[in-house]
This record gives structure tokens, sequence and C-alpha cells, in this order.
């Protein structure tokens, strides 16, 4: 293995990580962090089909001439996030729940996250029929946008990939796609995906900021609202300069176009996912 | 089954048996042990710490929002689903599955809860006496009054740990709680999102206050001061910053008198009709034993503690076992902020509060109440300022976007929403955690059909609100959204989260809301009317006593993690035959109204609360148990 490889990891620059990954079996190091690489459970071409279809989904720079300098699901490594998951159980202890508590990325002396959490016999039983179907679907997602294809999804053009993703007929799979393509691109980076913290750089997230955290002033202060470079959308002045809501709803590009049905229509979805603690 | 070896008959140490380490178990194997019992804690789930004798164990849960996803220290609904329907005599469930689950974990609903600990209030205790009867619904009186629990309030809060503003506190919170102490600790930072909403509030005249938490703003019991690192509701706290139900638990194993078996089943109470025996259990590698106690204590949460006392055919001579299910509703509203990234999701969830709604009286409410036909309706304490994760943010614009660009649902349109984040770093969320009624065809009882993991039968939830929640959602909606509009929004949005059979919540949620679990097991001086007697044992079995919400007659208005604290101390107490209430640190007098208060010379007189036992005598009411030796003195607090 080399650091060079590493470089196109998340953790760049941290010599203790670099030590941690010496000491680790060289396969878990390689599935994790080294590019390019084997795929575990996908094969070449199924790799190439997911890779092209998240990347429509959570377009990059390659994808979309306005995402230029927005890495998407192509720069995060969501195909390595799908492999993983569908692959889980060639390690030991299978990579369904990274441990803690915390990764080295906020001032955490080792990274605790990279050694996954051994599984109870009941929690293995579990994961091992979750996985098997999440195998299942993919396989036969795969080969259904292959052939709504003509033969090879990747080769398509990149009208004829989101004139199939937005059919009736592969929604399902679509729906599957993208939710691991979120999770891909803005889960922490031991699962797979997100690499570079190319989903959180690009969002400004700082992701897991544990054991640092954040200091009190920061809790409470007004924040400046920098609008992310090149953004198509119209954000208000930042702090400091007159601070005046952005009210001219209708300069803002659709859905945003009418905050007030964005935000009646995502009452359900907000209040369904918060169940109360 | 074969008896556990350890026991050796009526001349040994009293043993009990707590089944569940939430905050109610943990609690009452803290109080038992001082007192000089053999514990054993039973918990199904799995022990994510090490060092629990410690004050900071080493933990497994971080910041990572795609493993609590994934359901890590919960209970996976295909091991142990449940089941939901409205009412009695619909033969099939509206919900398999995860219905209202709380965490599965050493810990229980502790080690991934809020940790907001506001007190019930003293007409939650003296609801019928106080308030009167609501037609089709048990409103009762609780045996005992909220000045009975308040000495046992004190001692939750600098067990675990409370951070607040006794100054702060509207009046009529101050009055229907009344305090003589003030908190452990001053309040943390306020996050700008709950100032935002609460300043709103103060535009619509409300009265916000610093939400009482069990978050350290200062080192206290030799655990940090909370980092704010945002992931805190729904997330393990790294640090220990948070208390939890490990506190008590700590001190209880400090006593080298208590053992804790994680990853064991209990399967059923072993008893004799009158007199509870044991515990039949499963442990991890799947067998089966018994293990032998005077006393049986059930903490399993109320949902899953009724499913126990139905699968080991407890005597249930008022026919109530399970009955009288109560859950809070989460009434939600939400506005967005153009202007500033107002930054909700670094905190502690929330950090603002409003008790208005809490109040029968509150302007408005009893005429509103009369016009529905009911005498009166309360909703309950509003948290101000909560916000979506990441990954929970971008699955929403997932959804939404099947709605406004069904064309092509996906592309850069996705990433434009993502980088606005209108739905996480924008949002400012506030939700109503509002009083359910109890009533008696409220219930849990065994699912005929669908069984767990271990083939044992499934608790089965049948629930529909009563028009007082529905009355009380509408009245108090719109008065959301209006704080919310007043606190400079650019959209707001309240949604009605009660959801009946006819009436289906928007949500497209049928099953309740929440993971507060309330009653079943309910507690009352009158044995035709309750299943345990005034200090949660069973009536006609009092070796089997209940140390969690199950007991709880009314459902109160706030968050019930507290008041589980308090009650279950108190009762072990009982149990054990301990007098007199627990010791507590000297506390400097509570500042007048307006006053400054006195953080420094609060902080510095804390100390550990675990003398508690100390002067301790009878136990079982005939044997005098060494009680100084079971005073369990940590390292003073900072």
């Amino acid at each position: 293995m080399t650091t060079v490889r590493l470089t196109r990891g998340c953790f760049v620059g941290s010599v203790g990580f670099l030590l941690l990954l010496q000491r680790l079996p060289r396969p878990l190091v390689e599935a994790a962090f080294a590019a390019p690489q084997p795929f575990r459970f996908l094969d070449e071409h199924q790799a190439a089909v997911v890779t092209e279809a998240t990347a429509r989904l959570i377009p990059g720079p390659r994808d979309e001439p306005s995402e230029v300098g927005h890495p998407g699901a192509r720069e995060a490594g969501v195909v390595h996030y799908v492999d993983l998951m569908l692959s889980a159980f060639e390690d030991d202890p299978p990579r369904i729940y990274a441990g803690g508590a915390w990764s080295d990325r906020h001032g955490g002396p080792e990274n605790l996250m990279a050694r996954f959490v051994p599984l109870s016999r009941a929690e293995e039983q579990a994961w091992r029929a979750r996985i098997r179907k999440l195998q299942r679907r993919y396989v036969r997602g795969i080969a259904a946008l292959d052939r709504a294809a003509g033969a090879d999804f990747a080769a398509a053009s990149p009208q004829k990939r989101d004139g199939i993703l937005a059919s009736k007929r592969h929604a399902a799979f679509r729906r599957l796609l993208f939710e691991h393509a979120v999770e891909g691109m803005y889960a922490v980076p031991e699962y797979g995906g997100n690499r570079g913290l190319a989903g959180w750089t690009e969002i400004g997230h700082a992701g897991d900021v544990a054991p640092l955290g954040w200091p009190a002033e920061r809790v409470t202060e007004p924040q400046p609202d920098p609008a992310p470079p090149g953004s198509k959308l119209p954000f208000p002045a930042a702090v400091g300069d007159e601070r005046k809501p952005v009210r001219k709803l209708q300069s803002l590009a659709p859905p945003l176009a009418d905050l007030q049905a964005f935000l009646d229509a995502a009452l359900p979805l907000l209040a369904r996912s918060r169940r109360g603690a | 089954m074969r008896p556990f070896p350890c026991s050796r008959g009526a001349a040994a140490v009293p043993r009990a048996i707590v089944v569940g380490s939430g905050p109610g178990g943990a609690t009452a194997a803290m109080v038992l042990a001082q007192a000089g019992f053999d514990v054993t804690v039973l918990e199904k789930g799995r022990n994510h710490f090490t060092d629990l004798e410690t004050p900071t164990p080493r933990t497994l849960y971080s910041n990572d929002e795609l493993k609590m996803i994934r359901g890590f220290g919960q209970t996976l609904p295909e091991l142990e689903p449940r089941t939901f329907r409205f009412r009695d005599g619909q033969d099939e469930p509206v919900a398999v599955g995860d219905v209202n689950t709380i965490p599965g974990a050493v810990g229980g609903g502790t080690t991934l809860w809020d940790a907001k600990v506001p007190r019930y209030w003293d007409i939650d205790f003296k609801k019928r006496s106080l308030l009167g009867p609501v037609p089709d619904a048990d409103v009762v009186d609780w045996p005992f009054a909220y000045e009975d629990l308040a000495p046992y309030y004190d001692a939750a809060e600098e067990l675990i740990g409370a951070a607040g503003d006794v100054s702060a506190l509207p009046a009529f919170t101050r009055q229907h709680a009344p305090r003589t102490r003030p908190f452990p600790m001053p309040p943390g930072a306020q996050m700008r999102s709950s100032l935002l909403l609460a300043d709103g509030a103060r535009r619509v005249g409300l009265h916000p206050y610093p939400f009482m938490e069990a978050v350290n703003s200062v080192p206290y019991d030799g655990r940090p001061p909370c980092i704010h690192c945002g992931h805190c509701s729904f997330f393990g706290c790294p640090i220990h910053d948070r208390g939890s139900a490990l506190v008590p638990l700590r001190r209880a194993l400090q006593t080298g008198r208590v053992e804790l078996l994680a990853e064991t089943t209990a399967l059923r109470v072993v008893h004799d009709g009158s007199r509870a025996t044991g515990v039949a259990v499963e442990r991890p590698d799947g067998r089966r034993r018994t293990l032998p106690a005077n006393l049986v204590v059930l903490a399993a949460g109320a949902v899953d503690t009724v499913r126990l006392a139905l699968l080991s055919a407890l005597p249930d001579r008022s026919g109530l076992i399970g009955r009288g299910l109560m859950l809070h509703w989460m009434s939600h509203a939400y506005g967005i902020y153009l202007s500033e990234r107002i930054h909700a999701d670094i905190g502690r969830n929330n950090t603002q509060a409003i008790d208005d709604f809490a109040d029968p009286d509150f302007e408005g409410a009893r005429e509103a109440a009369r016009e529905t036909g009911l005498p009166y309706f309360r909703g309950g304490v509003v948290e101000l300022g909560g916000t979506s994760q990441v990954i929970q943010e971008a699955l929403q614009y997932v959804d939404l976007l099947e709605l406004f660009e069904p064309e092509k649902p996906f592309g850069v349109r996705f990433k434009e929403l993502m980088r606005l984040s209108a739905l996480r770093d924008r949002l400012a969320g506030s939700q109503m955690i509002a009083e359910d009624l109890a009533q008696t065809t409220n219930c849990v009882d065994l699912d005929p059909r669908v069984r767990d993991r271990l083939g044992l039968p499934a608790a089965r939830i049948t629930y529909s609100p009563h028009a007082h929640e529905l009355a009380a959602q509408d009245f108090y909606l719109p008065r959301l959204k209006e704080l919310i509009e007043e606190a400079g929004a650019d959209a707001a949005g309240a949604i009605q989260s009660v959801s009946t059979e006819q009436r289906p919540s928007p949500t497209g949620q049928l099953t309740p809301t929440g993971s507060h679990l309330m009653g079943g097991m309910r507690c009352g001086e009158d044995r035709a009317t309750s299943v345990t007697d005034s200090h949660g044992r069973l009536w006609g079995m009092e070796s089997l006593c209940v140390a969690d919400a199950g007991v709880f007659p009314t459902s109160g208005a706030h968050n019930p993690t507290l008041t589980i604290v308090a009650t279950a101390w108190r009762n072990a107490r009982a149990w054990a035959g301990v007098e007199g209430i627990p010791a507590l640190a000297p506390a400097p007098p509570l500042p007048s109204e307006g006053g400054d208060a006195p953080w420094a010379l609060v902080a510095g007189g804390a100390v550990a609360v675990a003398a508690a036992a100390a002067g301790v005598g009878a136990v079982l009411g005939h044997r005098s148990r060494r009680a100084d030796a079971t005073a369990t003195q940590d390292e003073p607090h900072p």
C-alpha cells in the first residue's frame, strides 16, 4: 500500500491514522480507502451501472455543467459505499455499524470509527437477511436498467439514462439507489462513501465533530451565510450587510419559487422523521 | 429449567432481579443495592459501554447518522415486532414492526434521549381532584402528590445532573411545580434557533425559558461539559456530558452487589400466584435458565413490562393490566429562514421551551374546550428550535422532488436544495409534547399471531386518541405557527400529528408519535381500579414491583424521564424498607424572581448524592443491613 493512494482519502495529514492503517488488516484498508479498487459484490459492469446511475441522481462536475466545483456521487465514491454495504459480511466484524466514540477528524487521537462493531447473533441474523434482500434487489434492478437501455445502461447517453431513471417502471429501484446515494454522500466515510469528505464539504457540513465539538459562541451567535460558489439560487446577503430577509420568492428557482408551498409539502416528512425523544 | 446456583435459600442476602437497565430500572437497582440487596439487572439489548463503574465509560455511540438510521442500539423490528390497531375488534393490524419502539440497550431510552428533564405539575398528580373527570376518559389521581415526589425530583436532578435557571421559569411553572432548590448547574449555551423562536414566543405573549436538561453545562459528577456536537437526540453521547441511566447504574455497580446481564431476555416471571420467586431468562448463547429472587422489578418500559406481565400470567384482579396506555403526542411546527443559516444542527437539539400550552387555564383554552364538549384540555410543553440531520434532510428532498419535479425528480435540483439547506441549516422546528388522557380501551396485550425471534407473542398496541387530544391540537397548532411567524421565519407551517381511524394524520403515519410510553401498570390506592399499589407493587404480589412509567396514572404534559427516576426512587425505598428522604448536598437558597442566580455557588456546592442510603435501617421489614457500608461516595464533584 502506498501513501499516494491515501491522498484520495479523507484522512490526509493524519500521522496517527497512517500508523493505524499499518496495523489494520490489509484487505480492510484497501477495501475502505484504496482507489481504484476491485469491487467485492458488484462485478465491473454492475459497478459501472451503479456509478452512472447515481451520477445522474447526484451529479458532479463530469455529469452536469452547473456542477463544476461541486462533487457528486461519482466523486464521493457512492458506488464503493454500495459495494461495501452489499458485501458487508465479507469483513469480520461485518461493515454494518462503524465504531465509536469518534474518528480522528476532529480531535480524536485515534479513528475508532474505523473499527466496526461486532454484531450479536440476533443482529447478525437480521442483517444477513437485510443484505441478502438488498443484493437481490440490486442484481435485478441493474439488469432491468440494462434492458431498458438496450444492453448497457452505463454506455447510454445522459439523456437516455435520465429518461430511464425517471420512468415509473424503474421508480422503486431509483428510490433505492437514491437513498443509498444519499447515504454514500453524507454518511461518515468509514462506510466507503463520502470520499475526501466530498459530500460534507460540498454543503459546508462539518460532519462528526466530536470530541472537539463547537465552542459555545458557535451555538448561539448568528453566522454569515455565504452562498455556495456557483450556486444558481439567489442567496440573501451575508450577515453583516443589512440582513434583510429575501422575500422576493418568485426569483428563487423552483421548487423554492413558492417557499410556503415547499414548506407545506415538507411538513409531513419533517414531522414523520421526528418521532420525539 | 435449572435453578441458578447462587441462591442458598432464605438465610441469604435478599436478591432482587430488575428487568431493564433504563432510567427506572437503574434507579431501582441503585436504591436496592445501596439498601443491601444483591441485584441482577437484566437487559435484553447490548452493552455498548465498557467500564460502567466510571463516570465516562468508553462508548461505541458516535456522531454517525447512518449508524443511527441502521438502528444501532435499538430494537430491530424484525427481531422484536410490535403490532398496532386502532380499536378492539380490528383483527388485521394497521402496522407491524416498529411501533413506538424505545432503545433496547444498556441505559435504555436514555442512551438516545434528548435529556430534557422538566417536572410534572401538581395537577398531574391530582388530576381528578383538581381538574375533574372528562367523559369517556379515565381521569384519576395518583396515589401520591407533587409534594411527596418533590424531594425525589431534587435528588434525581442532582443525581443525573440537571442544568436550568429557576429564576427564568414562568410564574405558573413555579406555581405548578414548586421548587426549593436551584438546578445543580446553570443552563448551557443557548442555540440560535431556539433564541429566535423564543423571541417569537415572547412577541405573542408566551413565556419561554431555557429548557432544563440533563446535559452538563459545567464539569459535573466526573463528567465533562457538553461540546455541542449537534448529534444529540437519537444519538448516543460520545463523551457522557449528557446524563443518563448510566449514572444510577454506576452507583448500583459501585456497591459491588450488582450484576448486569446484557443481551439477556426475560421470558417470564416465575411465581406461585402470590409471590414472585424468580425470572426465566434466555442468555446470549441461547441457553435458558431461571434466576431466583425475593423481589422482581419490572422496568422494561410500559409496553414491554405489560407484555412480560401477560406472558407471565401475573395476577390481574382488577383486569387492568395493560390498560390505560398513554403516549405523548408530538405536534410539530416549522419555520424556514432565508436571511441566515440558523445552524440548529449545532447544539443540544433545542434549548428553549414554553409551558404556556400545558396550562389548562391558558387564555381561551377553557372556552375552546367547552365548545368541543370537554370540561378542559391541555396541550403540553413546547420545545423550541430543533432541525434535521443531514441524511434525514437529503431523504426529505428525495421525497419532495417527486412531488415538485415529477418529470425528473433528481439531479441538479437535488444538489441545489442541499446547498441551500432550507430543511436543515435554515430550519427551526418546534414540537408540543401533549398530554394524552388515559382510556381503558387503549391497551397493550399479546398479539394472537405475530411472534418475536424467540417465538413469544408480540406486544399488540390498541390505541385511539381521545377527543381531548384532537381538540387540544386543533387549538394550539395555529398558535405554534403564529409563534414561528413572529420569530421572523420566511415561511411557517404546522401539522396535525394526532391520527385517528376517521381522521388520519397528513403525515401518513398512523401509529402514535413519540417514544414516551406510560400506563398499563397503573398505581393507585384502590386495588379495584389499579394494577399496582401506591408504591408500584403488584396488588396481590408484593414481591413484584414496577419501576417504569407503566405505573403512571396520568401522562403529564412534559417529558417523563425525570418523573420515572423520581418515582422509581421513591418506590424502591419503600420496597427496601428505607425510611426518610434522600440526603442531598447543601444548596444555596433560591434566588428571588428576577434576581441573579448564584451559579458559582451552586456549581461549587454540588456533591454526590449517592450517600442516599446512609442511616438506612430495615430491609424487607425484618433485616437490619449494613447501611453505612452501602453508601457509595464517588469522587467529589468539581
